[in-house]
């Protein structure tokens, strides 16, 4: 696989992000429980927030990853932009699954429903489904160069979604909570929103740079596969 | 407004999920990597032995 110096040294430090993140994510899980003040409408509910919008914000990172990703191997049809929009894609549906599911846990006791249709929650699960097709399609043609072309594409669409999921709270009538940054948290909030945010991106890098090799070892044990043949 | 401990269960599961999430899923990618690296070393030690 052609290789450059970003991918190099992703791979060279995710285990120090790992281990980084795994420090951080002991020390975000006492300020959700014990330093972040309760809030005053919602009560204990209101913490699934600290795990909920740190995972949004990194599946956007990892989907917009896969988007650029999938644009570059499109114009150059360079197999590391082809790797590193996979492995984001499977890290943005991971961080994807866990919204789509700490997202209904706070819903049911606050809205007293699950899932509602509005433009937040179905453009969201549409963002996410997108990129589970993009799998799919990966699978199932087989590794070829025509899967990962259509797969490129998919990727590009799904990343056309995230501005109108962003913008879905401001333009449309939704149950669910706006832009956070404009809510007027407490500063503890905040900070502990951010460390959280920080600490899963660790993960992203983390995830992401294991992801890539893995992609490298395929490439690499397909090839001495070949050359046996 | 729900029970408080139909609520923590409700928090405890989003923070369960997330974490035993993370951990399963970072695990899962380790392990193929390890396949990925065994199937290799396979393959090379086969190479070996037909050059014998």
């Amino acid at each position: 696989m052609d290789s450059n110096p970003f991918l190099n040294l992703l791979k060279r430090g995710s285990n120090v992000a790992g281990s980084a993140a795994l420090v951080l994510l002991c020390v975000h899980l006492y300020a959700a429980f014990f330093v972040a003040p309760e809030e005053v409408v919602q009560g204990a509910i209101q913490r699934i927030f600290y795990v909920h919008v740190p995972a949004a914000v990194n599946a956007f990172l990892a989907f917009i990853v896969a988007g650029i990703g999938s644009v570059a191997y499109l114009w150059n049809r360079g197999r590391a932009w082809d790797a590193t929009a996979v492995a984001s894609a499977e890290v943005g549906v991971f961080w994807g699954a866990i919204v789509l599911i700490t997202g209904p846990l706070w819903a049911k006791p606050v809205w007293g429903a699950w899932w509602t249709w509005d433009a937040r929650l179905t453009s969201t699960l549409i963002l996410w489904l997108t990129f589970v097709a993009y799998r799919l399609v990966r699978e199932l043609a087989g590794g070829g160069e025509k899967g990962a072309r259509f797969a490129a594409i998919l990727a590009i669409v799904g990343t056309l979604n995230i501005p109108f999921v962003r913008i879905s709270t401001e333009k449309f009538r939704t149950l669910h909570p706006g832009n956070v940054a404009k809510a007027g948290l407490d500063p503890t909030m905040h900070k502990v929103l951010f460390l959280g945010m920080g600490t899963f991106f660790l993960f992203t890098l983390f995830l992401l740079g294991k992801r890539i090799l893995l992609e490298e070892l395929r490439d690499r044990r397909l090839a001495i596969e070949l050359e046996g043949s | 407004m729900e029970t408080t401990g139909r609520i923590a269960c409700h928090v405890a599961l989003s923070y369960g999920v997330t974490v035993v999430g993370l951990a399963l899923y970072a695990w899962s990618v380790l392990r193929r990597i390890r396949g990925e690296g065994e199937k290799i070393d396979a393959l090379g030690r086969q190479a070996g032995t037909d050059a014998r």
